[in-house]
C-alpha cells in the first residue's frame, strides 16, 4: 500500500517537472522562484507558500500561472 | 455523511464550477480553524463564506486537547522515515476523522500514508477529489461523461489524475 503511494509520488513529480512552464519560473523574483523550484520537486504547497512568504492560495495560484500541477 | 477538509482540499472545489456536488456528497465538512487560517484569496474565502452561510460548511476551533493530538502526529510523521510530513491543519483533520469518525478530505499524500501506517488511525477514511467525484457519479448526483467531467475538474483546479484513477470513476459511472 505504502509503495503505491511512493510511486504516486514519483509519478506526481514527473508530471510537475514536465507540465511546468519553466522560463515563468525563472522570471519570478528570488523567494518565489525557489518556492516553485521546490514545489515542482516536492509538491508541498503549504511549505512552498512559507518559503514565498505568501498564503497558501496565493501561491497556488501562482503555480497555476507556472503550469505546476497539483498532483497526484 | 460528515467531512472534515484540509486547505488544499479547499483551494480546489473553491475553483471547480460544479462544486455543489461536494454538499450533496456530505451532509456537512467541517473547516478547523487551522485551516481557515491559510486562506486568503477572494475566490477562496467566497467559497467557504457562502458554505457557512448556507450551513454546508461548519468552523471548528480544535480543543487544545485536539490540537495537542495533531501536534503530536505532526512529530512523529516527521521523526518517522517511512512517512511523509504532515503539518498541522491536515493533522487536526486526521484527529477529527479518528475522534469523529469523519471522512477526511485532503490530497495530501503524508495524510493517506499516516492514515494507512499507524494502527490508531488506520480506520480512518481519507478522501481525494477523485474519491468524492467517483462517489458522485456512483450516486447519480454527477451524470453525464465522467471523463469529461473529471476533464473539467483539472482544467479548472489544474489537477492532474492518474488514467487508473479515472478509469475507477467511468467504472463506478457504469455500475452505478
Amino acid at each position: 500500500m505504502l509503495e503505491d503511494l511512493l510511486k504516486a509520488e514519483e509519478w506526481a513529480r514527473e508530471v510537475r517537472r514536465r507540465m511546468a512552464d519553466w522560463a515563468f519560473i525563472e522570471s519570478q523574483p528570488p523567494r518565489l522562484r525557489e518556492a516553485l523550484k521546490y514545489l515542482v520537486e516536492r509538491g508541498d504547497l503549504r511549505v512552498a507558500a512559507k518559503l514565498a512568504g505568501m498564503g497558501v492560495d496565493e501561491l497556488a495560484d501562482v503555480a497555476k500561472q507556472a503550469n505546476i500541477p497539483t498532483a497526484p | 455523511m460528515m467531512a472534515v477538509a484540509d486547505t488544499c482540499f479547499i483551494i480546489d472545489w473553491a475553483r471547480y464550477t460544479r462544486s455543489r456536488v461536494l454538499f450533496q456528497v456530505f451532509d456537512r465538512v467541517l473547516v478547523p480553524r487551522q485551516v481557515l487560517d491559510e486562506v486568503r484569496r477572494e475566490p477562496t474565502v467566497a467559497f467557504v463564506a457562502e458554505g457557512l452561510a448556507r450551513g454546508h460548511l461548519a468552523y471548528y476551533e480544535p480543543t487544545p486537547d485536539a490540537l495537542r493530538e495533531a501536534d503530536e502526529l505532526v512529530l512523529k510523521s516527521l521523526s518517522t522515515p517511512s512517512l511523509r510530513r504532515v503539518d498541522l491543519p491536515e493533522a487536526v483533520c486526521l484527529v477529527m476523522g479518528r475522534r469523529l469518525g469523519f471522512v477526511v478530505l485532503t490530497e495530501n499524500l503524508g495524510a493517506i500514508a499516516l492514515a494507512r501506517s499507524l494502527d490508531e488511525y488506520r480506520g480512518v477514511e481519507v478522501w481525494r477529489s477523485i474519491d468524492v467525484l467517483r462517489e458522485a457519479f456512483r450516486r447519480r448526483l454527477l451524470t453525464g461523461d465522467p471523463r469529461e467531467e473529471v476533464e473539467r475538474f483539472s482544467r479548472e483546479t489544474k489537477h492532474v489524475f492518474r488514467e487508473e484513477e479515472v478509469e475507477e470513476v467511468v467504472r463506478c459511472s457504469r455500475t452505478s
